[in-house]
């Protein structure tokens, strides 16, 4: 067998998911739980150690918009849970 | 033309990759201009669009792949492009690629680049939008840039014209492949990937391990070469996507690495227009306010402004009509070419306004980025549907045609939310229902009445296009209960920055829809005028020449005065004893409950195959000249509309197109499926059984609401 190095959830105490985030905040995304979610953002270039940027939330209160680097991606908040951020 | 025509395969083709977003069909249009041809790839309505390229003494094929952000597919049409360059007998195998990536999107374009590299091929870094890195004053060295990678690299923009000309010089020449892999495979895997090698002797080492860890079948691998390759890791599912997820980790962490050296940021970046942009557009009120407006913005032009162009259309083919008629004898040969053929052509080429400025609109809405905000908004009211935002774009595109909606699905991951948008795609009107729509409505509008800035008959239209969204909303949620379908797959999705539209691609992509329209469904409109003119000119023998003498004598008695309107009487007569009446009758009493007569009936027989058929079928129906309209001036369709409005029904003399029945047929047409390519690429996209399935609930679902329409409408005036 193949080991591979996998990625244990840890939460470290001063994180808080990003669906918590208020319109403004900036952090860093410390951790992404899940493989499905993890890929979709490292298909769009974003992974942890990430500075983000809460952009704003859609008018019904989902989904969330947030600015990682230089790129505006729109997420459900339900997969929003799943992504740690240190707040700045 | 056959696609094998166009690609000959001693020319070296080059693939054009990228990020969606970055830029790739303008880049394609620039480069190729009009010198291409859009056709489907093999098996899937995917588009394919390919380019034969004439630069310097040298010809090369140009192809243009699904916008990807990685070579592991997670869509249909992102499979399109990972099978085309991993597959080596692929009919569209590229001997080298360009890779296209946005400006300030580099650290994904250039861990994707790497990733092409290390399947082996020879390739090009192409940086679009470089002027929009510019404007934040920052700095790209291309140089360094194409030092670390080992391969070509080129700053361009296309909505500046900027570096195109160096870019065609470059294809020129071939680049030589890369040398080295970026990828480091765990050594572990050395040995699996020497067995791997046997069932893909061609491949590198990188294929054989992208191979190993996906999940999808190849048409180009037998199956049981496939099963073995994948009995040979003993990897589980979790595992290749952790291993996937690591790759595309590694090559971020390598990108970042690069850009540290070649890329010169401000300390403090410039603010974005886009966010002061969003926030107009996001608004919670003025958000939906805009996409509300740019609807109705969309609706009018098709209502009010395709008019004019259609007008000429109109007047044009009528004059050549009469152009014939003048020329030819009168004969059964010059009936078929005026009322068969052209009229036949007429019915396809009048579309063609409306489909272009729906083109027109969709595709600025795509290409400044006003569409992923559209999804953004409509996300949370589409969910508890079983959509997400995503099924907003077909849903949309709906407004124009089903069949590329349909096809636009591809772009939805999970299959049952895709199979459900599929399937409501046909309630959304569509462009083809407008003549429908148009002339229904014309028959209890006058074209005078407005509202505010906004034409009566167009606020009609707005209504019965969100009567469709509304049902496609109500039977999306029937389908969601049915197949039992929760959406659990993740929904991620970029907002890209809000750019000016390119016109001449625009103008391109336009002029693209509007020629596969007229090849497409023109095929099918043409083929049915002519048949249906067969039917309503001939019809059972004994019976046409029994209604021949009986007038014959009439006229021969009658004095001079009377002779025209017996002659028209006579004509009127052969006219329902023609095969179509014959066929309209015999489902008249089906169709009696709606109000509609064995007119209507005809009408809707003939324009199950394409529903746009109802206006042609509906003008042979009534075709012949009534003298005493002879002066009139007006258009063909005026004259339609007045000769429906004079139609009174023979036993009880009250008019054959009351409100009820009007009505009726606008819900009957709003709901009813009749269009047999929606049919096809349905088929061809779900299966048979979707198909029939569609069309079955379409057809029930329009018959019993237009039977109720009628009743209460009935009801209600008396």
């Amino acid at each position: 067998m193949v080991s591979v190095p996998t990625f244990i959830p840890r939460v470290i105490t001063n994180d808080q998911n990003l669906k918590g985030l208020a319109h403004g905040q900036k952090g860093v995304i410390t951790h992404i739980e899940g493989d499905e979610i993890q890929l979709a953002l490292l298909e769009l270039g974003i992974k942890a150690g990430d500075e983000m940027t809460h952009m704003g939330t859609a008018p019904l209160g989902d989904p969330i918009s947030i600015m990682v680097n230089r790129t505006q991606i729109c997420i459900r908040k339900r997969d929003a849970e799943n992504i740690w951020i240190t707040v700045k | 033309m056959d696609y094998s025509e166009i690609k000959s395969t001693s020319l070296s083709t080059v693939a054009l990759v990228g990020n969606p977003n970055s830029g790739k069909s303008s880049l394609f249009n620039i480069l190729s201009g009009l010198n291409q041809r859009v056709g489907n790839f093999p098996g899937v309505t995917v588009e394919r669009k390919l380019a034969k390229l004439h630069l310097g003494d040298r010809d090369l094929n140009l192809i243009d792949l699904p916008g990807v952000n990685s070579l592991y597919p997670k869509s249909e049409d992102e499979r399109i492009t990972s099978d085309v360059l991993s597959q080596a007998g692929n009919l569209d195998h590229p001997n080298r690629v360009l890779v296209l990536t946005d400006a300030t999107q580099l650290r994904r374009g250039i861990a994707f680049c790497m990733q092409v590299m290390d399947m082996g091929f020879p390739t090009t870094l192409v940086v679009n939008m470089i002027d929009l890195l510019e404007a934040e004053n920052m700095k790209l060295d291309t140089a360094k840039l194409s030092g670390h990678l080992g391969i070509p690299v080129f700053e361009i923009s296309v909505l500046k014209n900027r570096g195109i000309a160096e870019l065609k010089q470059h294809l020129t020449h071939d680049p030589p492949p890369p040398s080295a892999p970026f990828l480091q495979i765990p050594p572990a895997f050395r040995a699996m990937l020497e067995e791997v090698g046997q069932f893909l002797p061609q491949a590198n080492d990188f294929q054989r391990y992208r191979r190993l860890l996906l999940n999808s079948s190849d048409e180009h691998i037998p199956p049981m070469d496939l099963e073995r390759i994948r009995q040979l890791g003993k990897l589980t599912p979790k595992v290749r996507q952790q291993l996937i997820n690591n790759e595309l980790l590694v090559r971020l962490d390598r990108a970042d690495e690069i850009l540290e050296d070649v890329l010169m940021a401000p300390p403090t970046p410039a603010k974005r227009r886009t966010e002061q942009v969003d926030r107009l557009f996001t608004h919670p009120v003025w958000g939906y306010v805009i996409f509300v407006g740019i609807l109705l913005l969309i609706f009018q032009s098709i209502f009010a402004w395709a008019e004019y162009p259609m007008s000429w259309i109109e007047m044009g083919m009528g004059a050549i009509k009469d152009g014939v008629v003048a020329l030819m004898p009168e004969s059964w040969l010059r009936d078929l070419l005026v009322d068969g053929i052209i009229t036949g052509i007429e019915g396809i080429v009048i579309f063609v306004p409306q489909i272009a400025f729906l083109f027109f609109f969709i595709s600025i809405l795509e290409d400044s980025g006003y569409m992923a905000r559209a999804v953004y908004i409509m996300d949370r009211i589409m969910r508890p549907f079983g959509f997400s935002g995503r099924s907003v774009i077909p849903l949309m595109g709906g407004m124009a045609c089903a069949i590329p909606s349909i096809m636009m699905t591809r772009s939805i991951s999970s299959p049952k939310e895709r199979l459900i948008t599929i399937l409501v795609t046909p309630l959304i009107s569509c462009s083809a229902r407008i003549p429908v729509y148009t002339l229904l409505i014309a028959l209890f509008i006058a074209p005078s009445q407005e509202y505010a800035f906004f034409d009566a008959r167009g606020l009609v239209m707005t209504g019965l296009y969100f009567l469709g969204f509304f049902m496609a909303l109500m039977v999306a949620w029937v389908f969601k209960h049915v197949l039992k379908y929760e959406s659990r797959g993740v929904f991620v999705m970029e907002l890209p920055a809000y750019r000016m539209p390119q016109w001449k691609n625009i103008g391109l992509t336009v002029g693209q829809k509007s020629w596969s329209f007229i090849a497409e469904a023109g095929k099918i409109i043409f083929a049915v005028s002519i048949i249906l003119w067969v039917l309503v000119r001939f019809g059972p023998a004994e019976e046409k020449e029994q209604i021949q003498s009986t007038y014959q004598a009439l006229i021969d008695q009658a004095p001079a005065d009377q002779v025209d309107s017996l002659q028209y009487a006579q004509q009127s007569a052969l006219h329902n004893a023609s095969f179509a009446a014959v066929l309209g009758k015999t489902i008249e009493p089906v169709i009696r409950p709606l109000g509609y007569d064995w007119k209507i009936g005809i009408s809707l027989i003939t324009s199950f195959a394409a529903r746009e058929v109802f206006v042609s079928t509906m003008s042979i129906i009534y075709q012949q000249d009534d003298p005493a309209e002879a002066e009139d001036e007006d258009t063909g369709r005026l004259r339609l509309v007045q000769r429906l409005q004079k139609e009174k029904h023979p036993e009880t003399g009250k008019p054959i197109y009351s409100l009820a029945t009007v009505l009726s047929l606008l819900i009957f047409y709003a709901f009813a499926m009749q269009c047999v390519s929606t049919l096809a690429v349905t088929r061809k996209e779900a299966g048979w059984k979707w198909a029939l399935i569609m069309v079955t609930y379409l057809s029930a679902l329009a018959y019993f609401a237009a039977w109720g329409t009628h009743a209460l409408v009935s009801f209600w005036i008396g």
